[in-house]
């Protein structure tokens, strides 16, 4: 078992990798059209078009690790977004039982009263689908599991000697919270942040696909399989590679995920 | 029980109340005009906007606004649709079987399938079987299954040739409306087993689609479920009274891992009708996931607010029924409560 998690290691490694380096990588641009002879060319390894070419005549295998990198920004400002919001309102909801906690676990009952991919598109679609918007869709819908882990965590926190041994020091509600309870509490957010990014990138390609999220002709693997999808009986590379892609960094994500869920 | 219905009901009154004052503010606290935006910037002429202003209620003050909106949907009235006309109450129960026939069947082929996965996985827990069943589970449970479903179209429909591509049935079978699931309204049709056969063979794949996550899900939970159980004293005692392995795995082990499972299972409503959106698009299922996209796309207001909270009311009306279930299989809730009697 342990050799498989470690997978999710290298795929995660391999990803944010490709991801960096896409533009150094990639033979062509994304968004030019180079092969005008044929519609779609398939893929050939003999170059220059390894991957083939998309339906109007683009390199394939740019617009794929451009993809890549896509999805990777995107990910990790969902994940920054509704981490920051998500473990700050958590803890001030473990910490003050009383008033606050109260109201801000009823607002995450509210968001959560629709499944998230569902809340998510209403959202997208209420804004008007863009990149920018499906990160913000995607990071309100996220932020409820956030408050609810380190809520509990928190209550678990407050309970110990050495949060009131701080309070008798005298010192502030803030500097308990954030300088003891929140390091307390890292593993938890760190296990679901790497759970986060992979439900991230699903979800973003979902709202991509759905014609909710990115719009063509941005090189996101989501679109791309829902353009593809009407070559998919001539051309099939131009949905089975997308899918490959997404497939492959949600399993590692979750390897990891798993990984780091057992070691800590 | 009674009182046990009654608090849960209770309990939801807010977040539905709450849900229902969102969906009112949604379309009037954004950023740019819904009118405008729904007749574009050409079809905008002053009649045409008014008329619209009128068909989505936003020609009066928003205190009278709020109260219109709200006693409407005491009088059971959810709104009707810019561009069918028809009541969105009246479409959201003609779509609701469909759904329903769709995710149950892919809930129990996640169950029959999975279960017996996540057994057999604890079972063999120190073989090569674990780790790779483990694996299986891990990948299904990571599906895009957008992608998943046009994979197994390329595959079954379009090189076997096996399934069709997408609809309920054969357009040639007409099928009276009597329960709204062709499964079984099909046997009031002119030919019976054809129109059946047909319906089963337009199903499978998009509930095997569905069914994938949850089916993952399920192993993943029978299998440390049962690692627990097996674990336990009375397992050990068990098979050292002499006790078929058979015996020990069903009657003693699953038997206590079942309250888990059966948990995780209650709370799949969510994933299911998040599945049926992506699932029902691809395969043009006349369902309720489809008409939420298409009314998303449409920018269909009306639709849009009336069809979030009858799902969110079909939500919470499903994890009722699941709880009620539960407090039925799991005594120790019971007894909680005629000791708080």
């Amino acid at each position: 078992m342990k050799s498989i998690n470690q997978l999710g290691f290298y795929g995660v490694s391999l990803f944010v990798l490709v991801a960096t380096l896409g533009p150094i990588l990639a033979p062509f641009s994304p968004y030019e059209i180079i092969s005008t002879d044929a519609v779609s060319l398939a893929p050939n390894l003999a170059g220059p078009h390894y991957l083939g070419t998309d339906d109007i005549g683009r390199d394939f295998l740019s617009r794929l690790l451009y993809g890549a990198r896509m999805s990777l920004i995107i990910g990790l400002s969902v994940v920054l977004i509704s981490m920051s919001l998500g473990v700050s309102l958590g803890i001030i909801a473990g910490f003050y039982t009383r008033r606050l906690g109260p109201v801000i676990m009823r607002l995450t009952d509210i968001l959560m009263s629709l499944p998230s991919l569902l809340m998510a598109m209403v959202v997208v679609a209420l804004l008007g689908p863009s990149v920018k918007n499906s990160i913000l869709a995607v990071s309100l819908v996220s932020i409820p599991a956030y408050i609810r882990l380190l809520r509990a965590a928190t209550l678990e926190e407050r309970a110990k000697p050495y949060v009131e041994a701080g309070r008798s020091f005298g010192l502030s509600d803030f500097r308990l919270m954030v300088f003891h309870i929140l390091p307390n509490c890292l593993p938890v957010i760190i296990v679901q942040g790497a759970l986060g990014l992979s439900e991230a990138i699903l979800s973003i390609a979902a709202l991509g696909f759905l014609n909710l999220g990115a719009q063509a002709p941005i090189p996101e693997w989501g679109v791309m399989l829902s353009d593809g999808r009407a070559y998919m009986e001539t051309s099939s590379w131009l949905v089975t590679l997308p899918g490959l892609c997404i497939l492959f960094v949600v399993l590692s994500f979750n390897l990891f995920g798993d990984e780091l869920q057992e070691k800590i | 029980m009674l009182k046990f219905l009654l608090k849960r009901l209770l309990q939801t009154l807010p977040t539905l109340l709450a849900l229902m004052i969102l969906s009112f503010l949604m379309i009037r606290i954004l950023p740019g005009d819904p009118v405008l935006s729904l007749l574009g910037e050409r079809g905008a002429t002053p009649e045409a906007y008014l008329e619209m202003q009128k068909a989505l209620g936003l020609d009066q003050s928003f205190v009278s606004q709020f109260l219109n909106y709200s006693s409407q949907l005491f009088r059971g009235d959810f709104g009707t649709s810019i561009f069918t006309k028809a009541p969105v109450v009246k479409e959201f129960f003609t779509q609701l079987p469909a759904t329903v026939e769709l995710s149950f069947l892919a809930l129990l082929l996640a169950i029959s399938f999975g279960i017996p996965l996540g057994l057999f996985s604890a079972y063999k827990k120190n073989t090569f079987w674990d780790p790779l069943l483990s694996g299986v589970s891990l990948l299904g449970y990571s599906m895009p299954i957008f992608w998943w479903a046009l994979i197994l179209i390329l595959f079954f429909s379009v090189q076997l040739g096996w399934t069709p591509v997408s609809g309920r049935i054969h357009f040639i079978y007409e099928i009276p409306q009597v329960t709204g699931f062709y499964l079984i309204d099909s046997w009031w049709s002119a030919n019976p087993f054809a129109a059946f056969w047909s319906s089963v063979q337009h199903l499978i794949l998009p509930a095997f689609v569905l069914g994938t996550i949850p089916l993952a899900s399920i192993a993943r939970f029978t299998r440390s479920a049962m690692l627990e159980s097996l674990g336990q004293d009375y397992i050990r005692t068990a098979h050292s009274k002499g006790l078929g392995v058979i015996s020990v795995l069903f009657k003693h082990a699953l038997r206590n891992a079942s309250i888990p499972i059966v948990t995780a299972i209650g709370l799949m409503t969510g994933a299911l009708l998040t599945g049926a959106v992506l699932t029902e698009s691809i395969f043009s299922w006349p369902g309720l996931g489809r008409w939420l996209v298409q009314a998303l796309l449409a920018r269909d207001y009306p639709v849009i607010q009336g069809g979030i909270l009858l799902i969110a009311i079909l939500i919470v009306a499903v994890n009722i029924f699941v709880d009620l279930l539960y407090y039925k299989i799991n005594p120790t809730l019971k007894s909680i409560e005629s000791e708080a009697h």
